[in-house]
């Protein structure tokens, strides 16, 4: 019972610019399995930046970004093959944003969307394909019997819902979460994050979580950094930066909490 | 070896937003904790004893001083700690019963009590068994355990808050008033509980008030007093 592991994602010195912009300046952050770290700021703290850095979408300008795969194996993100690169995002890793709409094939079943990792995995059983299938809109709470009905015809909870499932049949390694439950009726929120709390608990995945609720994170993470204007201005237990944030920025935020 | 030991535990807050002013709230004296040992802390309100045991959760920084709680033979600083570090050591060595539950949206009284046992390693059937035995020593009744608490009593949450921090085996527990908000016969059963965990060779770390109550289960007691703090 070692009490400190190897992180999946260890970033460090990440610098990124834009249009002759500094958006992120010097960021270093381990994330480990088994662990939710919610990455929190305002809108255009670069924290959705950082996000799409982290899981390879974009490259930094400067700084490093190490994955550590099942095995151990180090693989720094800068030196993959797109090839590869797009492998891992694929199968090991996994995107899910604010807009199931950016994610989902909306003229596709539910069904189709969901085994979209599994047939990209190899498994060529239709029946097998199809049991999957109903296990995960059984597991995201949507009726099996919607299998075959395209997302068109659910709701935006339900949505996004779908676009968990379709990604987390895969069993990734490293979830990263932008914004999840933005825009979702409070209801749809708490079965959202309960689904995402109970995955995260049964398995040992990491997930990176970007949100500017800082309910959300306090629910969901145990760690937390606060971004402001690309830089990290505190970084903790997220009941530590909560409770007794020690910079004037992340005390600025959490007294804006509002009680539970 | 002690489980707990603590020196010169120093908690002031810099408020930003009001100018930077400064507000002492502990200066803790030094003490130590053995295992199988119930330590009350007492005290005037104010005094510093929930930041006391907020600091050696890892909820509050401490400014300075030590805090050393033991870990695999030898004893480990919390103070200054790494944040993972302290992760590993609430899942395996400290265990924190607040006044408060917190409550999550939509899961089970069961399941938030059988959390910690299950990341301990506890098999998921006998998790539940477990949280289902000590929530009905603590009387809260079957017919509630699938509920989630979000309109359960004050008491009633309390009590499934302290079981939170019972079902693992940490073997430091802090009690923040466990038995605040409870009548008589439902403290009892809190108190029975601090004697089941001391008698399993548990360490205990308790705010309580009732000389009564303390009377049944401290061994010995710490008293905080608010002029220290100036000192």
């Amino acid at each position: 019972m070692s009490l400190v592991e190897t992180p999946a994602l260890q970033a460090r010195q990440l610098h990124f610019s834009y249009a002759g912009r500094a958006v992120l300046h010097g960021i270093d952050l381990d994330l480990y399995p088994g662990e939710v770290l919610a990455i929190v700021g305002e809108s255009g703290s670069g924290k959705s930046t950082l996000l799409r850095l982290l899981y390879g979408a974009l490259a930094p300008n400067s700084g490093e970004i190490v994955a550590v795969d099942e095995r151990g194996l180090q693989h720094s993100l800068r030196e993959l093959s797109q090839q590869t690169l797009r492998a891992l995002q694929r199968s090991s890793w996994a995107l899910v944003t604010q807009n199931p709409r950016d994610a989902l094939r909306m003229q596709h079943s539910a069904g189709a969307n969901i085994i979209e990792r599994r047939l990209a995995q190899g498994e060529r059983s239709y029946d097998r394909l199809r049991a999957e299938a109903q296990d995960w809109l059984r597991r995201v709470e949507i009726d099996p019997a919607r299998i075959d009905d395209t997302p068109e015809q659910f709701s935006g909870g339900m949505q996004q819902r779908l676009q968990l499932a379709r990604v987390l049949i895969s069993r990734p390694q490293i979830l990263f979460l932008d914004e999840p439950t933005s825009g979702l009726d409070l209801s749809v929120q708490a079965a959202v994050l309960d689904l995402i709390r109970r995955l995260v608990q049964s398995s040992r995945m990491a997930v990176a979580l970007v949100t500017h609720d800082l309910g959300v994170a306090r629910l969901l993470a145990q760690r937390l950094l606060i971004l402001q204007d690309g830089r990290v201005v505190e970084s903790g237990l997220v009941d530590q930066v909560l409770e007794d944030p020690q910079q004037p920025y992340s005390q600025l935020l959490a007294s804006a909490v509002l009680p539970t | 070896m002690n489980l707990l030991e603590v020196e010169g535990v120093r908690k002031t807050f810099t408020l930003h937003l009001r100018g930077g002013e400064q507000r002492v709230a502990l200066a803790a004296p030094a003490f130590q904790l053995q295992a199988g040992e119930c330590l009350v802390l007492r005290g005037p309100s104010g005094a510093g004893k929930s930041t006391l045991l907020r600091c050696i959760y890892g909820t509050y920084r401490a400014d300075g001083g030590s805090i050393r709680l033991r870990y695999a033979d030898t004893m480990t600083e919390i103070v200054a700690a790494d944040p993972r570090h302290i992760l590993g050591l609430r899942r395996w060595q400290m265990a924190y019963a607040s006044q408060f539950l917190r409550v999550i949206p939509r899961v089970p009284s069961i399941d938030l009590v059988a959390e910690a046992a299950l990341a301990q390693g506890v098999e998921a059937s006998a998790a539940q068994e477990r949280a289902r035995a000590i929530l009905l020593r603590l009387q809260i009744p079957i017919s509630l355990h699938a509920l989630p608490p979000a309109n359960f009593s004050g008491g009633e949450q309390q009590r499934v808050n302290l079981a939170r921090a019972l079902i693992g085996s940490h073997p430091l527990l802090l009690l923040d008033e466990p038995t605040a908000s409870l009548d008589s016969e439902n403290a009892a059963l809190v108190l029975a509980e601090i004697q089941r965990a001391k008698l399993a060779g548990r360490g205990i770390l308790a705010i309580l008030h009732d000389p009564q109550q303390i009377a049944r289960v401290a061994d010995r007691e710490i008293y905080l007093s608010p002029g220290e703090k100036q000192a």
